[in-house]
């Protein structure tokens, strides 16, 4: 996976696209750099002001806008540079180094974080809640430490830097961010961090620990918010918990990203122009202090209003797909072709060789919901190349053994070998990078994400190109748009798409065909037959007995969470206890062939 | 150390009230309601304009206070906020705090950005020694009254009952023909509601400046993610933040470290009610004493 966090190289087919953003970046670094050259620099203080405000919004976003984490301890890492700036420069140290202090403190406080976030198993609102209680916990430490200043603060007599000299580096740091930023966006790891956004819970089993990229997430922007807020201190000269650890400091970044567009590189831009420029003018200029508040009140509702109408057009939108399934919804936001890697294609991890891999064994497994028994002492094997079905009655514990195999849940107890290697202590992510692959019973894709990019996060080296071509063979003739408002169909397809160009040597399919017209059957059954054919041990849960009984070497059945029949389809099916089971019917007479409940 | 006691109980009764409400509106409507800080001090300015400037009695002041409060706050809810609650938290949050922005911006240019305070009686209780001013202690009084009300309605009407429903299993409540949105309506109005209150009984002891609505905001949202959306969690955490803080400065002299700690413990609060909770011994305990278990 370690290859995969590299930017992937933007193709040569793409590079004209590409251009216009950086050629952007590049004219807004140009023009912010000449600014003072043409108009003088009466309005460097003022522009020193909006360029702090998008140094926070750009350092933070990868954050909150990408992988959509509301982190309000950012302020605490931009208080780490702002202190390290103010007391190095008391201590009579270099800039750069006092810089490098804050960077250090800032990685120290995040790697602090996000491990605590983890311990706490915490997500969405939950993260936003406690960064706001590890922000006030940071600000009350500094508040009762009069070595830190307590709650005066300290100020610096020489400032480090001149106000010209912060003005160009902070263009400068502008610049930096925004390519970051742009990197970000335009690859996997971007994608990934995207996709967590939409629905962590789904990310494990395309092999992605969210853990592990948040900490990457979180230690790159505490680096970069601390380099911020070092720019700051060395404008102001000036440090205190009210002023460099406020909440309010955080206010105006998330509503700029959120207001201009999450995940976009220029939509927070736009979201500041829009938030704070104005504003800043007003009050640097206005002859009272009323004056700058009505111009702040008219930013705030222009704000509302481009959120309220943004949130009508979404909804208006997904209404109008789900009434025309041929139509869709054209992304707005731009992400450049992912690159496939030569080196491992057609595939990711080609499964020809019926040796590499061992059969999926499942071995006693027991599972408990409280007081309800939903799995007792399920056994069986899934060989290479096979495709075992697995059949029962609602609320038989089918799903339930799909999620003991992936790692969606833990087993109270019993064995998972996923070949040679026993899988009971491995999280879903090491699952799915030993090679096991899965599909839900209720198909999901990544809103954010286009349909050819849901399936190029399925692993490394999985290119726009390959995913597009595994796509258009399922039937899913648009597969260039986004998938917020993509049919059942559709969903279900990108999950067979991902399974296809990963060829993952065990497959979960938790009922592929359920909600399908019959005329997709063909389709998706191929495509199951294919996985098996090239080596994959393939686990098929599936109502439709008929329907899958052709494609099946074996079958189980289960039956209120205990195996009941094993065997060959024709034989399995005539089994009396799987007829009762199915049927309600009273067994007249037991069949010698199966085992018995 | 018995004033701070009795000033910590006093200030608890209105802990009670905002943190019941923010946590209800998330448990049950899952409306992550950032403007609840808001809320309570709207309940702080109503009052002080009822009784500063129209010349009501403190008492008499705090149910029209409640019910204008209550109409705006119901406007907003089906103009901007019905909407945003099915498009998931992060439409929710930016929502809210736009309107918190807007608002407060309002009360900046309403108000002015300098305490008010509101006019009352020189009149005062003896309560444990300590001298408490009148419209306080009806305030936390009426705040204690109102908690158990909450408590009762959950617990023995058609429409606490049908609210709980509602808020775990949405499409279920609606197949059995409850009226879900009708129902989260109602919980907006009494979160709303318990918010307004809060404020209009926080008044008579606090001065009132727009700034406030952020530290109330950040209460609510403290307690109720430490108790993880338990009702009687949050009665508890409101209780120990409202009398906790005064009895730690009364005993340490210092604000400062009575704020570390009192940080530092909700800290630990939320990273080991997971790991506690998660722990396999205690959890065998639990399903022994048949805690927690469905029925």
């Amino acid at each position: 996976m370690s290859s995969s966090m590299r930017r992937h190289d933007v193709g040569r087919g793409a590079a004209s696209f590409t251009a216009l953003p950086v050629a952007g970046i590049v004219a807004i670094t140009a023009g912010a750099l000449l600014f003072p050259m043409v108009f003088g620099r009466g309005q460097l203080p003022l522009l020193t002001g909006i360029l702090m405000v998008l140094l926070f919004v750009y350092a933070w976003h990868p954050v909150g806008g990408v992988l959509g984490e509301i982190s309000l301890a950012h302020v605490t890492f931009w208080g780490a540079g702002a202190y390290a700036t103010v007391f190095g420069q008391l201590a009579g140290l270099p800039f750069t180094v006092s810089i490098l202090v804050g960077i250090a403190v800032a990685a120290l406080l995040a790697a602090v974080l996000v491990e605590l976030i983890y311990a706490a198993r915490l997500e969405g609102l939950g993260v936003m809640i406690f960064t706001l209680v590890f922000l006030f916990f940071v600000s009350a430490i500094i508040r009762s430490a009069p070595q830190l200043g307590g709650t005066v603060g300290r100020s610096v007599t020489v400032l480090p830097l001149s106000v010209t000299e912060v003005y160009v580096v902070s263009v400068l740091l502008l610049c930096g961010l925004l390519l970051i930023n742009y990197f970000v966006l335009n690859s996997r790891v971007g994608l990934v961090w995207l996709a967590i956004r939409d629905a962590a819970e789904r990310v494990p089993s395309l092999g992605w620990s969210v853990q592990t990229q948040r900490r990457r997430a979180y230690w790159m922007t505490a680096a970069l918010t601390a380099v911020g807020g070092s720019l700051s201190a060395a404008t102001l000269g000036f440090v205190s918990p009210e002023l460099t650890l406020g909440l309010d400091l955080i206010l105006i970044p998330l509503l700029a990203v959120y207001v201009g567009g999450p995940g976009t590189l220029w939509g927070p831009f736009f979201g500041v122009l829009l938030l704070e420029s104005l504003a800043a003018v007003a009050v640097a200029n206005a002859q009272s202090p009323a004056a700058a508040h009505f111009v702040k009140l008219g930013q705030y509702l222009a704000a509302l209003a481009v959120v309220v109408v943004a949130l009508r057009l979404q909804q208006r939108a997904a209404a109008h797909r789900i009434n025309e399934p041929g139509e869709n919804v054209r992304r707005w936001r731009f992400l450049g072709n992912l690159n496939d890697r030569k080196d491992i294609q057609p595939s990711l991890r080609p499964n020809t060789s019926k040796d590499e891999a061992g059969p999926l064994v499942v071995e006693n497994l027991h599972k408990s919901f409280g007081g309800l028994s939903v799995l007792t002492g399920v056994s069986f094997e899934v060989r290479r190349g096979e495709i075992l079905g697995l059949v029962g009655p609602n609320g038989a514990g089918k799903s339930t053994v799909c999620n003991l195999i992936s790692g969606a849940l833990v087993a109270d107890a019993g064995t998972v070998r996923l070949g040679e290697a026993v899988a009971d202590k491995m999280h879903q992510e090491e699952r799915s990078r030993l090679g096991l692959g899965r599909t839900f019973q209720t198909p999901h894709a990544f809103p954010s994400l286009t349909m050819t990019e849901n399936v190029c996060i399925a692993g490394p080296g999985i290119g726009s190109a390959q995913a597009r071509e595994a796509l258009i063979a399922l039937g899913v003739m648009q597969p260039d748009m986004t998938s917020r408002a993509a049919t059942l169909f559709e969903r279900r397809m990108i999950e067979m798409a991902r399974l296809r160009v990963r060829r993952p040597h065990w497959v979960l399919l938790d009922e592929p065909l359920a909600g399908l017209s019959a005329q997709h059957h063909d389709a998706l059954i191929a495509t199951i037959r294919e996985l098996a054919d090239s080596g994959s041990s393939v686990l098929l849960i599936e109502h439709l007995i008929p329907v899958i009984a052709p494609i099946c070497d074996r079958i189980v059945v289960l039956d209120g969470g205990v195996l009941i029949a094993e065997g060959i389809p024709k034989e399995v099916l005539a089994d009396p206890a799987v007829v009762e089971a199915y049927l309600g019917a009273p067994i007249a007479t037991e069949s010698p062939s199966a085992p018995r409940r | 150390m018995t004033y701070a006691i009795v000033s910590g109980l006093i200030v608890s009764g209105s802990f009670l009230l905002l943190t019941l409400g923010f946590t209800l509106m998330l448990r049950v409507a899952d409306i992550v309601n950032l403007l609840h800080g808001i809320m309570v001090v709207a309940g702080m300015y109503l009052v002080v304009v009822f009784v500063n400037y129209l010349g009501l009695s403190y008492v008499q002041a705090i149910a029209p206070a409640v019910l204008v409060g209550l109409v705006f706050f119901w406007l907003l809810y089906e103009l901007l906020l019905r909407s945003a609650r099915r498009e998931g938290h992060r439409s929710q949050i930016i929502y809210t705090l736009l309107l918190f922005s807007i608002i407060q911006t309002a009360f900046e240019i309403v108000f002015g950005g300098d305490p008010i305070r509101v006019r009352l009686d020189r009149v005062s209780w003896q309560f444990l020694d300590v001298a408490v001013r009148r419209e306080e202690a009806i305030g936390a009084l009426l705040a204690v009254a109102t908690t158990a009300g909450f408590f009762l309605m959950f617990r023995y009407t058609t429409v606490g009952k049908s609210m709980e429903i509602a808020g775990k299993y949405p499409e279920g409540a609606a197949a059995i023909g409850l009226p879900v949105e009708r129902l989260y309506r109602y919980v907006w109005l009494i979160g709303s509601a318990m918010a307004l209150l809060a404020g209009a009984f926080l008044v008579a002891g606090t001065p009132v400046t727009p700034f406030q609505s952020l530290e109330y905001l950040v209460i609510a949202v403290i307690v109720s993610i430490s108790a993880r959306l338990s009702f009687a969690g949050a009665v508890a955490a409101a209780i120990l933040l409202g009398l906790g803080y005064p009895l730690l400065v009364a005993l340490t002299k210092d604000p400062q470290l009575s704020s570390v700690a009192i940080y530092g413990f909700f800290l630990c609060v939320i990273v080991a009610t997971p790991v506690v909770s998660g722990f396999r011994p205690l959890r065998r305990l639990l399903a022994g004493l048949k805690v927690g278990r469905p029925t």
